[in-house]
């Protein structure tokens, strides 16, 4: 693997952190339209 | 849950997406499915994480027997089928599938036919039953020409968890192929997965649920809104939903992915479609595909066999419509629903007595240049949007409670 494919896996881990974080600030359950629904 | 979170539902009453309990139970699912190296240990294992996840869903005895009827009895058909080969009359298939149909419906609706309905004075509650019945219908029509149709092949596509809940559809082909080989081989890698259920769950739990509080769905009474408001949520009404489901539908394949079922896509960019068959072919794909092949197609096959060849456009534009009142309501049997199933199946057949008597003439006059420019391509998107969020009105209002919202809109 070279560093430009290190480089890239890095900078996609690290944006997977950021909406993580986005994820756990932000997220507003307990209105769910379809999931859960009787299908 | 996760911290501050509150489904309003009790932890009795499913294993849900968002809360820990899920994502332990996802990460041993992964870890087991990529590790182990016995094909029939990996499949036993498989079998395991699915009843335990079901287990969550299933309350009491009632339920279990039905799921077990369905199970084996959709089994014994397909072994039926294939033991009679060529003698099997096509006719028997089609009761077959009519039967399915009719079982679901009478399942998901106690009330339906009253008394008369075997579910009536005892309601079950089968999680995802209308995937367990769509799932049999591809088993039992196709049984001839799938492959590695032993039981516990059968039963894990029957009831893999990550699709159970609400899909995507899976084919029992694409299903068994992945099955009894390390699938995660063949498909996307660890980021790209992990990338998709992050996304997923952006577009779920913070996009969806946090843009329902400022659409009317949340306020008491919607009608007290001011008159931008009301134009706002209603055209909100697609939005949140695509990002809803196609967010939900991001988790599960990125979890499918990451356990070796790169499961089918089931959503296009609906939102750029110009008209409602393009949306139709763009939204819930692997539904609108289900019923292309297992109703669509064989009601046109019939109409070119039997009916008069000047009737047979009247008859295939009756079928475009009834598929749509299938689709309809099969999400629920309410008038509501009904009326978005005539509201787009009229638009369907208005769509193709377009292209049959007046297309040629836009054609000829010189205006057809006019599809491909931008604005009108654009034009056409608004258009489509708009109707369609105007439509799913009907879900949640019911009848009276849309014209009611509709009315407002315009100011009368």
């Amino acid at each position: 693997m070279n560093r430009k494919h290190v480089g890239r896996d890095l900078a996609g881990a690290v944006w997977l952190a950021v909406k993580i974080a986005v994820i756990l600030l932000l997220m507003n359950s307990g209105r769910t339209f379809f999931v859960y629904q009787n299908f | 849950m996760f911290p501050g979170l509150d489904t309003g539902l009790s932890a009795h009453q499913g294993l849900f997406l968002n809360s820990w309990h899920f994502f332990a139970v996802a990460v041993l699912a992964v870890v087991c499915l990529r590790t182990i190296p016995m094909r029939y240990v990996r499949q036993a294992a498989l079998l395991a994480f699915n009843f335990y996840f079901l287990s969550y869903f299933l309350y009491g005895w009632y339920p279990v027997l039905l799921l077990a009827g369905v199970l084996v009895g959709t089994y014994l058909i397909g072994l039926v089928k294939l033991k009679w080969g060529q003698n099997w009359p096509d006719g028997v298939v089609v009761v077959l599938v009519v039967l399915f149909w009719v079982f679901l419906f009478l399942v998901k609706d106690p009330d339906l036919l009253g008394p008369a309905n075997p579910f009536h004075y005892r309601p079950v509650q089968l999680i995802g039953v209308s995937y367990l019945v769509f799932r049999s219908i591809n088993y039992v029509v196709d049984v001839e020409i799938l492959e590695n149709r032993n039981f516990l092949t059968f039963v894990n596509f029957m009831i893999f968890f990550p699709t159970l809940l609400a899909g995507p559809i899976e084919r029992y082909d694409r299903f068994e192929e992945f099955h009894s080989t390390f699938g995660y081989e063949e498909g996307p890698t660890l980021l790209p997965s992990l990338h998709r259920i992050a996304n997923g769950l952006i577009k779920k739990f913070v996009l969806a649920d946090n843009l329902m509080v400022f659409g009317i769905f949340m306020k008491p009474d919607q009608m007290e809104l001011a008159w931008p408001l009301i134009w706002l949520g209603v055209m909100l009404q697609l939005a949140v939903i695509y990002l809803d489901f196609s967010g939900y539908c991001d988790i599960v394949i990125g979890l499918a992915a990451l356990m070796g079922f790169p499961v089918c896509e089931n959503f296009d960019r609906p939102y750029l479609a110009r008209n409602v068959q393009n949306f139709w072919d763009r939204w819930h794909m692997s539904l609108t595909g289900f019923i292309r092949d297992y109703v669509f197609t064989p009601l046109t096959r019939l109409v070119m066999e039997k009916a008069d060849r000047r009737r047979q456009f009247a008859w295939i534009t009756a079928v475009y419509f009834f598929c749509m009142l299938l689709i309809a309501l099969w999400h629920d049997t309410t008038w509501g629903f009904f009326v978005f199933g005539l509201l787009h199946g009229a638009a369907l057949v208005g769509l193709q007595l377009f292209r049959k008597y007046l297309s040629p003439a836009v054609t000829r006059s010189g205006l057809g240049s006019l599809r491909d420019e931008t604005a009108v391509a654009w034009a056409a998107r608004a258009l489509n949007y708009a109707f369609i969020s105007m439509t799913i009105l009907f879900w949640y209002f019911g009848v009276s409670g849309s014209l009611e919202i509709i009315k407002s809109m315009v100011k009368l």
